[in-house]
């Protein structure tokens, strides 16, 4: 490719160079700025005043007082169960799942010939691109504890077992784990697949000739260039989990009791199912600070360079 | 030698596809149970005979058409094959399934207020839950997915167009925003969100789902578009503009017929987002004036569950079917998105 | 690249400006040609047109009588889709054909209309959390249903119509209500709702099941009046569930509903737990007695007789199972009888045939020698404070309590009905789940009518789930509601 010289032209016209500069700003940026300020940066500042109200069901302020904070750091009994969870099933999914379960996933079904591998990675794409009611709406009658649940079905027809399990209360944790891993482990399949199919073929075929088995084949040459895009799932999918429960809003409600409430669905309780908005508000700036601060380590860990390339033509 | 080196090849694809084939069956089962109780379920029997009988037809035509494959020495063998097992199993699923098959359970289509009709057959006084029409659902969830993909395929496509281009004093602080907001915990929001729209007036309409739909998709789809704008080469555009055309010419003209895969990618994954949407629906529309299909999916499953699984199928069915086509469509452009510094 | 690109493209804005501009002068200048040969042509039947439209507008206006000014006054009635209730709207539809005819025949020029917004909560529960929060956000209805314990959680935050002078104003409507049922809708304040039905709760309990287990016909038989009488407890019905199962097939020995309502704090009243201090009104919650309910539930888990996922089993499979013999007691209500029980799942509308299988208990008492006791739940029509009209409003509901319209809604459904007279309508006699439910009358409570109670049922079933599921014990299912309580409602008393 010939050398690209900058370019930079001062055009004359009615507007003139600067004039046209700010309407170009306006127009192309104006949209995405107005609605970025409208919907991220007013509602945490909104988040950070109504925790320090006493706002309820009723939608009016009374008096702005501390007492929120004063909860969630004495008063609530549930907390620390609701924090020790969210970190189980979010390492848990990310764990079994996202990461290493979406690399097998990588693995095997690159293994196989193209059309085969493209078959079963649609099939794990299937829940993740299903809507969440549906996708819910299935598990639920899988797991449904009476004879006509399909898993039941099979453990008692096939594998001989007394009694139908009832899964969303004897293991309700477990449940959630496995029904947000085939989501999760979709994500990590499809980037997984993409940097492998990006390894250059020679690499496999000079191991191969060197005697390499396929075991050495993934553990020298497939996972050091999957470094990057483990890592990347790695902080990406903490945070979606972190924060994510509308699975699991769907399949258990957090229950039982407070079984599988998660941070976030905690959150959701509190404000609109008991009506304490002040007090949810309280508890999700904790989960909007660990977010940004996930999201800063983040940084680190992308191709800034690529993302931030100069532009190459000052042209209004 | 080299036979061995054949059967270790053998047992390794076989192993593979057992392993996929056994961890992929809780996936596959519940959909084909799904499509099956759709059109063959009657009132008030959760029937998985026919989930069974069907998967014993169409277990081993797959079985068959990979045999087939497999040891089809030429193209000719190879179609000769398919087809007899496609006709065999045809048959055999006409035979076997066909009586059982049948359109019933699409009455919500037609019926509005199908769950009286449903509950009726089992003699109770009335459906508990009067539904809409599910056409008005539909239409509502159409809306709201396809305004919100209009919508943020422009805002997107120009924000993203302009901070690849265009050098100006708070770009790289706009990019690192950028980043943080692309991996922030939107869900986290939804307290002050509520508020919000209840201040400004927009609680309970589809405008202010929208809203916060699109707002919430942004940053991503910024990101992926911004990715595909930096692909394309500096060469078109410096013809166009050394030619005489403006910036923003250029860009519609020149530029934007270029990430066309982008803005496909984008608009799918976008549409598909809203076309699921609950939260948002569930927690900003108060007076159900308005019903969503993920709203009316779930009220279906609530009500009318214990009575008729047929019915709840179906409808899962209709709800899913227009995800499914656009993920197929897609599939293709789900390979090819940068996802910050890695290329696919 | 460059032949590609000519810069002629490059230019357009200005050419196209001005080519738009030709296009729409030579519309004009098309439309005005147009415009000359049409005038020709139709001036004479612009003006044939013009004379018949005066004398048909002469001869209307001559030949009609002058009409009343009609005023039309809107109404909109909320109302929780509900298959057990389904005339409660109805009602007040019909009631305004009545209203209206009764405003012609006073010569007064109001209409009432009336429309019906159903929402499709679950339960009364989240339906009145669901309307105090359109009521939050500006878009209240005119009137609504209402279970009885939340009116006065509407009454506090002042979006209740005080109705104690329009009751006095027309007795024709309202003075033969029961006495005791506006016990269930005053609020501190006043009156502020208008029963609609009352109902009592039970345990249903299956006497095939009984036979099979070995247990003689006198003592089922006599079971009821032995529960009144006191000699039957609650632990005593355990028993009597682990015994059934032990020896039958059937599947669970108690059900309960399996969602936040009225029925279990009946279990909770056998233990003494009235919720309410009757000195200040305020809610009172006991710790050993809370610790004694909750351990009632414990003890039915462990022994297998409530079953572990109680709270998580759909409606329609606990009915299922115990109208299909598969569980001993049901703690529910009369008004299932004409729901569900008599038509999808057949049982014996006559009332000798209904009584050799089938038959209730009221609430055992906690110890031998208590009192036993029974629930209703009176639903409740009310006026949303900020109505246009609200003696109108009133006028209608009231006209929605005539007594054939409450006995429609009566009998259908099997619920109580709430004046004296219905009593006399045949169809009412003939009903005897309705007979047979009054006289638990007697014995009956109510809920609290706290406006905080609602959300007090709603920590007392959170518990009860912990509980059944194994994660709470019955003393920490007591803390828990304590804590939760004191937490998050106001003015709670604790002992």
């Amino acid at each position: 490719m010939a050398a690209v010289t900058d370019l930079v032209v001062e055009r004359g016209g009615r507007a003139g160079s600067a004039g046209r500069r700010r309407t170009n700003f306006v127009l192309f940026l104006g949209p995405a700025i107005a609605l970025t300020f409208l919907f991220f940066v007013i509602p945490v500042l909104i988040d950070i005043a109504v925790s320090f109200t006493d706002l309820d069901r009723t939608l009016r302020i009374t008096k702005f007082t501390a007492e929120q904070y004063q909860k969630v750091f004495e008063g609530d009994r549930r907390l620390p169960q609701v924090v020790g969870l969210t970190f189980v099933y979010a390492f848990g999914t990310l764990a079994v799942f996202n990461v290493t379960f979406g690399l097998v996933l990588a693995l095997t079904t690159t293994s196989l010939n193209k059309i085969s591998g493209g078959f079963f990675r649609g099939v794990w794409l299937l829940p993740r691109m299903s809507p969440s009611v549906l996708y819910i709406l299935l598990w639920l009658w899988v797991i449904n504890p009476s004879d006509v649940g399909l898993l039941n079905q099979f453990l008692t027809q096939v594998l001989g077992l007394a009694k139908p399990l009832d899964l969303l209360t004897g293991a309700p944790v477990a449940l959630i784990i496995i029904a947000n891993g085939f989501i999760g482990a979709s994500l990590g399949m499809i980037i997984f697949t993409a940097a492998i199919r990006g390894i250059p073929e020679h690499l496999f075929y000079a191991a191969a000739v060197d005697g390499a088995g396929t075991l050495a084949k993934i553990r020298f040459i497939t996972l050091p260039a999957l470094r990057w895009p483990i890592s990347f799932v790695t902080i990406y999918q903490t945070l979606s989990l972190l924060v994510s429960f509308e699975y699991i809003l769907l399949l258990t409600k957090g229950g039982p009791f407070y079984d599988t409430t998660v941070y976030a669905l905690y959150v959701y309780r509190r404000a609109f199912a008991s009506g304490q908005y002040g007090y949810g508000a309280a508890l999700a700036l904790f989960l909007i600070v660990i977010g940004v601060a996930v999201a800063l380590l983040g940084w680190r860990f992308f191709d800034l360079n690529r993302l931030l390339q100069r532009p190459r033509i000052e042209v209004h | 030698m080299a036979a061995r080196a054949r059967a270790l090849r053998r047992t390794k694809a076989v192993t593979l596809y057992a392993f996929l084939i056994s961890v992929s069956l809780p996936i596959i089962l519940p959909y084909f149970w799904l499509v099956t109780i759709a059109f063959s379920a009657k009132t008030g029997v959760a029937d998985t005979l026919v989930l069974w009988r069907s998967m014993g037809v169409f277990a081993p035509a797959v079985i068959a058409f990979w045999l087939a494959a497999m040891l089809a020495q030429n193209r000719r063998q190879l179609w000769l094959g398919l087809t007899a097992i496609a006709l065999i199993a045809a048959i055999a699923f006409a035979l076997l399934v066909g009586p059982d098959l049948h359109l019933r359970n699409f009455i919500f289509l037609v019926e509005p207020d199908f769950a009286s009709v449903v509950r009726s057959r089992v003699g109770e006084v009335r459906g508990a839950i009067q539904f809409p029409s599910v056409w008005r659902a539909f239409g509502n969830s159409l809306l709201i997915a396809g305004s919100q993909t209009v919508i943020v395929l422009t805002v997107a496509s120009l924000a993203a167009y302009y901070l690849s281009r265009f050098q100006f004093p708070a770009r790289v602080a706009m990019l690192r925003s950028l980043l943080v907001l692309h991996a922030f915990p939107v869900l986290t929001l939804i307290v002050p969100m509520f508020l919000m729209l209840y201040w400004i007036g927009l609680l309970d309409t589809l405008f202010g789902v929208i809203l916060v739909l699109v707002a919430f998709e942004l940053p991503f789809a910024i990101f992926i578009m911004k990715g595909f704008f930096d692909a394309v080469p500096w060469d078109i555009e410096m013809s166009a503009l050394t030619d005489g055309a403006s910036r923003r010419q250029a860009f519609l003209r020149v530029v934007l017929p270029q990430v066309r895969n982008g803005l496909l990618a984008v608009a799918v994954f976008t549409f598909i987002r809203g076309w699921e949407e609950y939260i948002f629906v569930f927690t900003f529309l108060i007076r159900n004036t308005n019903w969503t299909m993920s709203l009316y999916m779930y009220y279906v499953r609530d009500d009318v569950m214990g009575v008729d699984y047929g019915v709840v199928s179906a409808v899962g069915v209709f709800y899913l079917v227009p995800s499914l086509i656009l993920y197929l469509a897609a599939q293709r452009y789900l390979m090819q998105m940068s996802i910050g510094g890695v290329k696919g | 690249m460059d032949g590609l690109i000519s810069g002629r493209k490059f230019n357009p804005l200005r050419g196209r400006i001005r080519a738009i501009v030709s296009g729409i002068d030579d519309m004009v200048l098309k439309l005005s040609e147009m415009r000359e040969t049409v005038m020709g042509h139709w001036k004479g039947a612009t003006v044939t047109l013009l004379i018949a439209a005066l004398a048909g507008a002469s001869w209307a206006t001559l030949a009609s009588r002058p009409a009343p000014a009609q005023n039309i006054v809107k109404f909109e009635l909320w109302s929780r889709q509900d298959p057990s209730g389904p005339l409660r709207p109805a009602n007040v539809v019909k009631a305004a054909d009545r209203l209206n005819k009764q405003l012609e025949a006073e010569g007064s020029g109001k209409r009432v209309e009336v429309a019906v917004h159903e929402s499709p909560a679950p339960g009364f529960d989240d339906d009145a959390l669901q309307l105090l929060k359109v009521f939050g956000i500006g878009q209240a209805p005119d009137m609504f249903i209402a279970a009885h314990e939340w009116i006065c959680a509407f009454q506090q935050e002042g979006l209740a119509l005080k109705l104690d002078d329009y009751i006095a104003k027309y007795p024709q409507y309202f003075a033969t209500i029961f006495p005791s049922l506006w016990q269930s809708v005053k609020c501190p304040e006043g009156t502020y709702g208008i029963p609609q039905d009352a109902e009592a709760r039970m345990f249903f309990y299956n006497k095939k099941l009984l036979r099979e287990a070995a247990y003689d016909n006198a003592f089922i038989d006599a079971m009821p009046a032995r529960t009144l009488s006191g000699e039957l407890t609650m632990d005593d019905v355990i028993d009597i569930g682990k015994r059934v199962i032990s020896k039958t097939k059937a599947q669970y020995g108690i059900l309960h509903r399996p969602n936040k309502g009225p029925d279990y704090i009946m279990a909770f009243q056998s233990y003494g737990n009235n919720f309410v201090d009757p000195g200040t009104g305020k809610l009172l919650l006991e710790r050993d007695k809370l610790t004694a309910a909750f351990g009632w539930f414990e003890r039915g888990v462990k022994e297998g007789v409530i079953p572990a996922n109680n709270t998580a089993m759909e409606f329609d499979a606990l009915r299922k199972a115990f109208y299909t013999g598969n569980a001993v007691f049901w703690m529910y209500g009369i008004w299932d009888l004409g729901t569900y029980a008599f038509p999808t799942y057949g049982l014996p509308k006559d009332e000798a045939a209904f009584f050799a299988d089938w038959g209730w208990i009221a609430a055992p008492p906690a110890k031998k020698g208590g009192q036993a006791g029974s629930l209703t739940h009176p639903i409740t029509y009310a006026v949303a404070a900020r109505v246009s009209d609200p003696e109108l409003a009133v006028r209608l509901l009231g006209r929605a309590s005539d007594a054939d319209l409450n006995t429609d809604h009566a009998v259908m459904t099997t619920h109580l009905g709430i004046k004296s007279e219905q009593l006399e309508d045949p169809r009412y006699a003939n009903a005897w789940p309705l007979a047979r439910a009054t006289e638990l009358l007697k014995i009956t409570k109510f809920l609290p009518n706290n406006a905080q109670f609602g959300d007090l049922n709603a920590i007392i079933y959170t518990a009860l789930q912990g509980v059944e599921t194994g994660r709470l014990s019955g003393q920490q299912a007591a803390d828990f509601v304590i804590d939760e309580a004191t937490s998050s409602l106001k003015d709670i008393i604790v002992k």
